[in-house]
């Protein structure tokens, strides 16, 4: 059960504030969507609206080509989980899950045998006989996505399901997810604001902004080539140099910045119009910095090493270069490397990794 | 010290206000086991004849039996009315909402007189004679209101997502009220309902107003107590009271310690 998804020219107005502008998007049979962005962005209200909690101010959505406009969410082939969960708090784990089976026709030996297996899905068959309110929230969840599961949805609609756990089980849950979609292979769409939360689990990343789709794609190409600035600052720590384009030859573009000039691949530049003199801005990831000199690195000249933390997985330096003493750059450093305050650094950057846009 | 003359205040205070509060029903009951023909003192007793008496009095038992028949029944009735309209207040956006709420609740301020005299003139009018089932009638108006306030008081947005779920997977209107919301509120339902019946229970001018051959306990008991005082009306009186006391007991340990459990537990 499965269903391919199109968003058309969406727009949604409450009053006066524009929550959703233009939206297009289509999202495959069996994908694991995940739309992402900010509070306030409109991924809640476009996930409502394809549940059919709200209906568009414009445009249609499609479900498996067909148009959805106006059907109630009960005679759509969605199901949606609620970030609350919404359990039913008088009955009991099993009555829950064969709630949607029941209402929509199913005898009683039936449902109860579909709630059977989703609960030895979830792993929750032992607690069947348990409220809701006994169980804990990582259970709850289990059982929030066995309920909607259980009428055999073509989409399935999660609306910041893992918001309300610690961070240790949103991990381990995020996995639990991906594995169950794979198993049902029903359309996933997932909204949060947890952009690694997004990439652990999609296998299409949608940021949104102010009602806008700013990019959307795998999780490796959203990060690593971001379609805009928004989403380049959203997805993870950037550090942005401003620069100017002074041309391009032979797939080398050549920036001028407070660095010096600086040379890259023609294909960094992700914005598809620079002409020569335009602004630019190149971003540079922390874990793009390196100490070690090699002929692959941009140098940046020096730097002196302002605050230095050891983060684990990673040493976290805050870098002020000699070329521009206001700017702070962070970068991260191998945890092996042995820095601290106050120590100077060449700073080299992989050429290939850095972007402009 | 002053810390200690202070609670001794304290409860001095408190022994004042609950004397104030229960002496005269604690005399009520005292009196009610006297062996003497007169509620006075001083006691001489215990004695339950005059209880005897209370239940051997054909009169007296067939009004506590048409009380509790029309407590039961009228209750059932407000709290259905009651929770139909706190449903479609918390639920759909109404013109006018806040006026018809403000219409809703008006009964909960005048004066039972006034709904009293008002009903008779009406059955008067339609042409439906005094009874049992006029006397419920007037207490589905008076108690309505009250159970439209409770249920309305625990119906908040976080029921909301829960209802929505139930349409998503299916559910039509009814069935989510008959199957999620209605479950969901048991709680302040069931306690709308036991208020309820404790207010028709006691309940007389309205029940004096429509009765007529058949009356309900207070209507019996104001008519006993025009022929003088005795150790009877005392009786009578303690059993209204027990049968109070046993309602609010029950509320308290069914339906607050089970949210109470609850509460804790989440």
């Amino acid at each position: 059960m499965t269903a391919r998804v199109e968003f058309k020219n969406i727009g949604q107005r409450f009053g006066e504030f524009v929550a959703l502008d233009n939206v297009n998007l289509d999202i495959e049979a069996g994908q694991y969507a995940v739309l992402l962005g900010p509070s306030g962005c409109g991924k809640t209200t476009l996930l409502m609206i394809l549940a059919g909690f709200i209906s568009p101010t414009e445009g249609d959505v499609l479900i498996d080509g067909k148009s959805y406009n106006d059907v109630p969410p009960a005679k759509r082939p969605t199901t949606t989980m609620f970030q609350d969960y919404a359990l039913f708090p008088h009955m009991t784990v099993e009555a829950n899950v064969m709630f949607g089976p029941k209402m929509q026709g199913a005898g009683r030996k039936q449902a109860s045998e579909r709630a059977h297996s989703l609960l030895q899905m979830v792993n929750l068959w032992d607690a069947r006989d348990k409220k809701p309110h006994a169980l804990s929230g990582g259970q709850r969840q289990r059982v929030a996505l066995a309920r909607a599961l259980a009428v055999e949805p073509d989409v399935l609609l999660l609306d910041e399901p893992l918001g309300a756990l610690d961070l240790k089980l949103r991990r381990q849950m995020q996995d639990e997810l991906k594995a169950i979609q794979r198993e049902v292979g029903t359309t996933f769409i997932h909204v949060t604001h947890d952009q690694e939360e997004a990439m652990a689990i999609a296998d299409k990343v949608v940021v949104m902004n102010h009602g806008k789709i700013e990019d959307s794609g795998p999780a490796h190409r959203v990060y690593l080539q971001p379609a805009s600035l928004f989403t380049a600052g959203f997805m993870g720590e950037i550090n942005l140099i401003a620069a100017t384009l002074s041309g391009i030859s032979d797939g080398v573009a050549r920036f001028a910045s407070p660095f010096g000039n600086i040379d890259l691949p023609a294909s960094s530049i992700l914005t598809k119009t620079l002409n020569p003199g335009d602004p630019a801005q190149l971003g540079i990831r922390p874990e793009h910095f390196r100490l070690a000199d090699s002929s692959e690195a941009v140098s940046l000249g020096s730097a002196v090493v302002r605050n230095c933390a050891f983060f684990g997985a990673h040493l976290r330096a805050i870098l002020s270069p000699e070329a521009q003493p206001d700017l702070s750059l962070i970068a991260h450093y191998a945890q092996s490397q042995k820095l601290s305050d106050g120590d100077r650094v060449n700073i080299k950057v992989e050429r290939d990794a850095v972007i402009v846009l | 010290m002053i810390l200690r003359l202070k609670s001794l205040g304290m409860a001095g205070y408190l022994l004042l206000l609950y004397g104030f509060i229960f002496l005269p029903v604690a005399t009520l009951v005292l009196f009610s086991f006297q062996e003497g023909r007169f509620p006075i003192p001083p006691f001489n007793g215990p004695s339950l004849k005059w209880y005897q008496a209370v239940f051997s009095d054909h009169k007296l038992t067939s009004a506590l039996t048409n009380s509790l028949l029309v407590a039961l029944i009228s209750s059932a009735f407000a709290c259905v009315l009651g929770f139909m309209a706190a449903y479609g207040f918390a639920r759909y956006r109404l013109p006018g909402a806040a006026a018809i709420k403000a219409t809703i609740s008006a009964p909960l301020t005048v004066s039972y007189l006034i709904i009293g005299f008002g009903l008779l003139v009406s059955f008067n009018l339609i042409g439906v004679s005094r009874s049992l089932f006029t006397v419920g009638i007037g207490h589905v108006v008076i108690n309505t209101p009250l159970c439209f306030a409770i249920i309305y008081a625990s119906m908040g947005d976080h029921q909301l997502n829960i209802e929505r779920a139930a349409r998503d997977l299916g559910a039509k209107d009814w069935q989510v009220m008959l199957r999620v919301t209605a479950p969901m509120l048991m709680p302040s339902i069931i306690a709308a309902y036991f208020l309820s019946v404790t207010f028709s229970w006691d309940e007389f001018i309205i029940a004096f107003l429509l009765s007529r051959f058949d009356v309900t306990l207070p209507v019996e008991i104001w008519s006993l107590l025009r022929s003088g005082l005795n150790p009877k009306t005392n009786a009578v009186g303690s059993v209204v009271f027990l049968i109070s006391v046993v309602i609010v007991l029950l509320l308290e340990f069914t339906i607050f310690r089970r949210g109470a459990l609850r509460d804790r537990q989440s």
